[in-house]
């Protein structure tokens, strides 16, 4: 007996290895990057794994004002914001029209809605971008808000349609003899109801306009409304030739923290979201 | 819009050109590099990604692990952050002067592997963007499996256990049979996530260098769009792009069409 309980220690051990080998992949270059962003220019020559001599926070000044990460916060904050809240009233009103008058039309619409799901963003970007572009919607805040809003919702719908079909119809049966209107049964009765699928959905939408890359690449081009990824991908490119690591990667752990912060906030919902309906990032 | 010849700049300057389009991109031999970088991506990291994140997945549950919650927060981590973040983070792992990876080999005594410019040398640059590719994804396919082994019933792994199969054997015939549809849904989401996900990394990282050897197909459409102005050719390579984005999706689909075991 004592000999398995060795074995299976023994085994434990290596799998414990193992995991904590995988895990030190991510950890490692996290913290490397935080330490490192408080080095002075000299101490990036050197080593690159020695810590700095003292905590030196030039380089977040640097990042905040001459590398204009400020402005690219307000600006990714502005336009996540504007789009989550718009994407969610377009697609809960939709959601729960689709599920509950279910006639020739509005199967329509959710058929049109599921087969842009297919539709892969890169294949439609030079048209779109010329369409864009006529419609002098380009390098504008709000053309981007509007192909942000545009490309979840058909995401958010397909997702509150699922939840919004389960609620049982009894609910608002009783609110209707209570002479509740068709809005007052949405707003009262519906979406508390499906208070989880809609955070579940904000979340997703949320991370998902916040680091969002290939739209704003190529329909942002002005520094003053970039947002945090193309900032920082500017950043880089800029830093190539002034090598100014330091606010680089003080500009890196600014983008960093809130994400972690945001992170240890939702984690919860992320896993469960995924571990319940496989739902892709 | 394929069929024409375009700046983009102003309506009315768009020439019709028929086929030419395509017949360019068969001459192209940089459309072959990046077709050619698509499919190797293509290959290397569903493979990759499925079988690691099984192996760990398959680690921590059947061992019952108590820490296991820790591990695959840690591990998911990657998948909240911004993939631009994520490639300035690996381009300066990689850096020739001052990266970690040059730093670590150095101290392990490795000077050769020390003295490699990882996304700097033709050779190696596709495939160190890949390995970032696979290390950002492989938490997401985690949780996934980690979900789905759980909801196998435990009595099948008793059943199997008192049959005398050790852990081995149960992974052979208990998971990976109950497990098939799970990864068959990864597989295609994989495959078609790399195949247009892939642009981001290789923009950041490499920007298709040295000497076009990270170019994918997607890099190249954006290139000959943004930077070439080269509307009409840019549409043409989105079409061959979505075609085989829809092939692969119908042959991954078919391929993986064993009957998934209900329990």
């Amino acid at each position: 007996m004592s000999e398995s309980t060795t074995g299976r220690i023994l085994t434990r051990t290596v799998i414990r290895a193992i995991m904590l080998l995988f895990s030190a992949t991510v950890v490692l270059p996290f913290l490397w990057l935080i330490y490192s962003s408080f080095k002075t220019s000299r101490e990036f020559m050197e080593n690159p794994l020695l810590l700095p001599e003292q905590l030196n926070f030039d380089n977040y000044v640097h990042a905040w004002v001459q590398a204009k990460m400020g402005s690219y916060f307000v600006n990714s904050i502005l336009v996540s914001g504007l789009s989550l809240v718009c994407t969610l009233l377009i697609s809960i009103t939709s959601a729960y029209a689709i599920t509950r008058f279910v006639n020739v039309y509005t199967k329509l619409l959710k058929g049109l809605y599921i087969s842009t799901f297919f539709l892969p963003g890169v294949v439609g970007l030079v048209p779109l971008f010329l369409m864009m572009n006529d419609m002098h919607l380009t390098n504008n805040r709000f053309g981007i808000v509007i192909v942000y809003i545009a490309l979840n919702i058909s995401f958010s719908v397909f997702v509150l349609c699922g939840f919004i079909g389960n609620i049982a119809k009894d609910y608002e049966e009783a609110a209707f003899i209570d002479g509740a209107s068709r809005y007052k049964i949405l707003f009262k009765v519906i979406i508390p109801l499906s208070m989880p699928a809609i955070v579940t959905v904000s979340v997703f939408v949320f991370l998902g306009l916040w680091n969002e890359f290939l739209y704003a690449y190529t329909f942002l081009t002005d520094d003053a409304i970039m947002t945090i990824p193309i900032g920082l991908n500017n950043l880089f490119a800029v830093q190539k030739y002034q090598t100014d690591w330091g606010a680089l990667f003080a500009g890196l752990v600014m983008v960093l923290i809130p994400t972690l912060l945001f992170y240890a906030l939702v984690q919860k919902h992320i896993t469960s979201g995924i571990a319940a309906g496989g739902i892709k990032m | 819009m394929a069929f024409y010849r375009w700046s983009g700049t102003a309506r009315g300057t768009e020439v019709f050109i028929g086929l030419d389009n395509f017949r360019t991109m068969m001459q192209d031999d940089i459309f072959w590099i990046s077709f050619k970088n698509s499919f190797i991506v293509m290959l290397i990291v569903p493979a990759a990604t499925i079988i690691l994140a099984l192996f760990l997945a398959v680690l921590l549950t059947r061992f019952k692990l108590r820490e296991k919650y820790v591990y695959r927060t840690v591990l998911f981590f990657p998948n909240v952050l911004s993939i631009v973040v994520i490639s300035i983070l690996w381009s300066f792992i990689y850096h020739p002067t001052m990266g970690i990876l040059k730093a670590i080999f150095e101290s392990l005594g490795l000077t050769r592997l020390s003295e490699i410019v990882w996304l700097g040398t033709s050779e190696t640059a596709l495939y160190s963007v890949t390995v970032t590719i696979i290390w950002a994804g492989l938490g997401f396919y985690l949780i996934l499996f980690i979900a789905g082994i759980e909801s196998i019933p435990v009595q099948y792994y008793e059943a199997a256990a008192i049959d005398g199969a050790g852990q081995v054997r149960q992974f052979f015939t208990v998971t990976l049979p109950l497990l098939w549809a799970v990864l068959r849904v990864s597989f295609i989401l994989l495959i078609s996530g790399v195949f247009y996900g892939s642009f981001i990394y290789v923009q950041v990282m490499t920007n298709g260098g040295p000497n076009w050897s990270s170019e994918t197909l997607v890099n190249y459409l954006y290139y000959q769009a943004f930077k070439n102005f080269n509307m009409g050719y840019a549409t043409a390579i989105g079409l061959v792009v979505f075609l085989i984005g829809i092939t692969l999706a119908f042959i991954s689909n078919r391929l993986t069409r064993k009957d998934a075991v209900e329990f």
